[in-house]
Formats: structure tokens, sequence, C-alpha cells
């Protein structure tokens, strides 16, 4: 009994780790991520990633839900202007998160916890880069709890 | 053309058959506020006023005539809805043509120029606290500002324009409407109010803390009941089924036990309210005319205006482009520019 309760007690005592959502680009950013650990570059293990197949299939609501459902941090990350393999999806992102991140800001929301940037598929050690900075910036916020859902 | 002479058109228009509706604004019980008039008869066409009181935005009515479900066997009437816009509802009618919303031969639009329209909580409220009479029914408003009608034909002024006048109004940059077939009157000038001017409300909140902006927008979402009323009352929300208002869909299959998602819950807590707002604030990114109907019908007084502006703001100094201008050009959010700002972009 006593080894269980131990063990149950380490893991309670646990130094809290932050969480962060990237929504990768199935053609650059995700591929880049997946270069990061054929490489065995070293990045934190906060990361939680969902592949989606371009910036512009991604919906402002996506960022807010992750938020609401405890989401520390998220990253959008895509390919670089004129190198999207739909063209010109990430382009319509661009424009679309202008404003989100504007909206963020205007509303008192931690606007650090927001991050976006462009991945290249060869850009592994910049995906690991970004990745310890926004953990970094969340890990000095601590815990996110503006829009978590009760 | 006068206020009599466009009402003998509408007449005209309605006997010969060329249009099949006429929306405008009537006298009804508050004195404050003249309601809308939706009718095909001519008789009631002649009951149609046109002054300051005209505060709703009358182009939500158009949309919902395209909402009506019709029996089977039966189209819908083709002809078009005469119809009364200011200057901001002339913009809505540009936003729905630019996305193919309604077509330019769905709507007679009869131009109404205007120096502003009354806010009437505002003018109720003052009047609440002026009046010596007690009786609503002598109030005369115009837009050298509020009258009590007292003994005989004497007048007491009880509050000048700029008192009642609608703060929407008070930073609006376009009087006349931009689009119309008739004019009700002739053109006003427009009132000269520079894009600072505009602004200058959201730089002000712009400059706040963080802190103090999270605890000023979290006072405001708190007090949100999810009654819908600005999504209702918006001239652009037009979507049959409304992704903010969206109920948990079951999963069609029987041993699927997974709820369906819904991006925004119905739920009301202070987690939801934030999103509803947030997204609402998105889906009118680059689209919002600013008619201030949402505000007017929020019954809870969320400063919502203050939030689309910066919206509104934030499309005008990144990409130049104001909503409901021209309905040839593509919506802003709709295309790009390979040069756009991106000093947003980390990395």
């Amino acid at each position: 009994m006593n080894v269980i309760t131990n063990v149950e007690e380490k893991a309670t005592e646990k130094v809290w780790e932050p969480k962060i959502i990237a929504f990768l680009c199935n053609w650059c950013s995700y591929a880049g991520a997946d270069l990061a650990g054929v490489s065995r570059i070293q990045y934190p293990p906060t990361v939680r990633v969902i592949r989606v197949m371009c910036t512009g299939r991604m919906n402002p609501s996506f960022v807010i839900k992750a938020f609401q459902n405890g989401a520390d941090g998220v990253l959008v990350a895509g390919c670089h202007p004129g190198d999207c393999h739909y063209i010109q999806g990430n382009l319509y992102a661009r424009r679309r998160y202008s404003i989100l991140a504007g909206l963020i800001e205007f509303l008192g929301i931690e606007r650090e916890r927001f991050m976006m940037s462009w991945v290249s598929a060869s850009e592994g050690g910049k995906f690991a880069k970004v990745v310890t900075e926004l953990t970094d910036r969340v890990k000095k916020l601590g815990p996110q709890n503006q829009l978590r859902r009760p | 053309m006068s206020k009599e002479g466009i009402k003998s058109e509408i007449i005209d228009l309605l006997k010969s058959g060329k249009i099949k509706s006429f929306v405008g604004y009537e006298k009804g019980t508050n004195p404050f506020f003249l309601r809308p008039l939706i009718t095909s008869s001519v008789e009631e066409v002649k009951k149609a006023d046109f002054s300051v009181l005209c505060v709703s935005n009358l182009v939500r009515y158009v949309i919902d005539d395209f909402k009506i479900a019709l029996p089977r066997g039966k189209t819908r009437d083709s002809r078009p809805i005469a119809v009364v816009v200011k200057g901001c509802d002339s913009r809505a009618v540009n936003v729905l043509l630019q996305e193919h919303i309604i077509k330019r031969s769905d709507v007679f639009l009869i131009g109404m120029p205007c120096n502003g329209v009354i806010d009437p909580k505002a003018a109720e409220s003052l009047w609440y606290e002026r009046n010596k009479t007690h009786d609503p029914t002598k109030i005369r408003i115009s837009n050298e500002g509020m009258f009590e009608i007292a003994d005989g034909k004497e007048e007491i002024k009880l509050a000048d324009f700029d008192e009642i006048e609608s703060e929407k109004c008070k930073v609006c940059m376009h009087n006349n409407p931009v689009i119309y077939d008739e004019l009700v009157w002739d053109k006003v000038d427009d009132k000269k109010v520079t894009r600072g001017e505009r602004y200058k409300k959201v730089d002000d909140y712009e400059k706040l803390d963080p802190e103090k902006k999270w605890l000023f927008w979290s006072d405001e979402f708190s007090k949100c009941i999810r009654c819908y009323g600005c999504k209702n009352i918006c001239p652009l929300c037009y979507c049959e089924e409304c992704t903010l208002a969206k109920d948990k869909e079951k999963a069609v299959l029987p041993n699927e036990k997974i709820w369906k998602t819904s991006w925004i819950d119905k739920e009301v807590n202070f987690s939801n309210n934030v999103a509803y707002h947030m997204n609402r604030a998105m889906h009118l990114a680059g689209r919002c005319v600013d008619c201030g109907e949402c505000e007017r019908a929020c019954p809870v007084d969320i400063p919502l205006r203050l939030l689309y502006t910066k919206v509104e703001k934030d499309i005008y100094e990144r990409y130049g482009y104001e909503s409901g201008m021209d309905s040839e050009v593509k919506p802003v959010l709709a295309t790009f520019d390979i040069n756009d700002k991106e000093e947003f972009i980390e990395g």
C-alpha cells in the first residue's frame, strides 16, 4: 500500500509543464518537425502536434477552442509565403491571423501565448527554436486561466 | 424629391406591380423610435415616415425574406423589395451584393441622406429627467433637438441634438447612401470626421495595460446572457445555420457514442461568452458597417461597437480597406497581397 501512495504522491508533486498545441501544415511545418526528430534535435516535450492540410484550412476558432480546452500556448506554423502547396493558402491565413492577433491583444488576453511562424520542411532547427521560445514564454506566464472552461 | 413625392412613387410602383413590398418606417407608440413598416398595401405606405427617429437598419428584413421556407411547388416572388436605407444601411447592402447573397435586382433602394439619428435610450432617459407635462405624446424630436409641446403651440427645448445623438452617428464618415435608386431628399454635407476622431476611443483603450483591458472586457462579457440579439439583428449575419448558436449533434451512426463537435458551445459561461464574442468579431472582420444595431439590441449594454471598430481599424490600417464602399471588389479577407505586413509572425 505504502509503495502505491508514495508513487501517487510523487506523481502529484510533479512540476507544472505547459501544454502547447501546435497546428502544423502537412507539407512544410509537419515535415520540419519530422526532420527535427530525425536529426535528433532536442526540443521541449510540451508540444502537442495537430496536423492540418494547410494553414489556410485553419479557422480562427480552432485557436480559441484550444485555449478554452486548456492549452497554455498555441502555435500556428505553415509554409513560407510563396511556398504553399496550395499556392496561396498561407497568404489568406496571414491576413486572418493578423486580425486575430490584434483582437487577442485588444481583449487583454496574454498575447505571448499565441505564436505564428513560418517553418519549411528543411528547417528542423527552426522548429525546435520556435517551440523552445514559446515554451519559455509560457513557462514565465504560468498556467492559462483566462479562457479555460470550468 | 420630397417625402410625399417618394411615397407617391412607391404607391405607383406597388400598383403597377414593379415592386412586391415596401420596408420603411412608421410612427408607433414609442415617441423615441419609428417602428419598421413592412407592407405591400397602398394604404399602409401612406403612413410611412422619414425623420431622425429612423434608427433601425431595415436591410435585415430583406435577408429575412430570403429565409422564409416556401411550400412545395411554389417559387419565390423575384420582384424587388423597396427598402429605405441610410448611409450605413446602404453599405450593408453593398456587402451583401459583394458576397452574392442578394442581386441588385432584388432590392429597390430608397436612399435617405442623414445627419445622424438619435439614441432612443438616451433620449428617453433625458426626457424622464427633464419633462414637465409627463405626457409622452407631446414630444417633438427633430435635428434641432428634443422639444416638449406645452400649452397651445409653445415649445420648450428639453435637449440639444448633440445630447441625444447616437454615438455611432457622431463618428459617421458616410452620411449619404453610397448606393441607391431614389433619394428621399437632397444629399447632405458629410460631417468631415477624420480617421483619428473615428478611432479615438479604440486608441484610448489600446493604451491601457493588458490587465486593465482584461478586467474591463471580462466584466463586460460576464454580463452576456447569450440571447443572440446581436446576431439576430445583424444585417450581415445571414447564415442559415449559425455556427455560433449550434446545438451539439449526436453522431448519425447508432454505435458511435461521440457527439459531433460544435466549435462554440451554447452553454452560457464566461469562457464560452468570450469565445462567442471573439468569433463574432472575427466573422465581422472587414464586413461590419458600424450600423450600431447590435449595441442597440443588446439587453445588457456590452460595448460591441468598440470591439468591432477595433477590427475595422486594424483592417483599414493594414490593408487600406473599408467595408461596403464598392460591391465590385473582393472582400478583404477573401483576397491577399504577397507583400502584406507580417510583423506579427515570429521566428
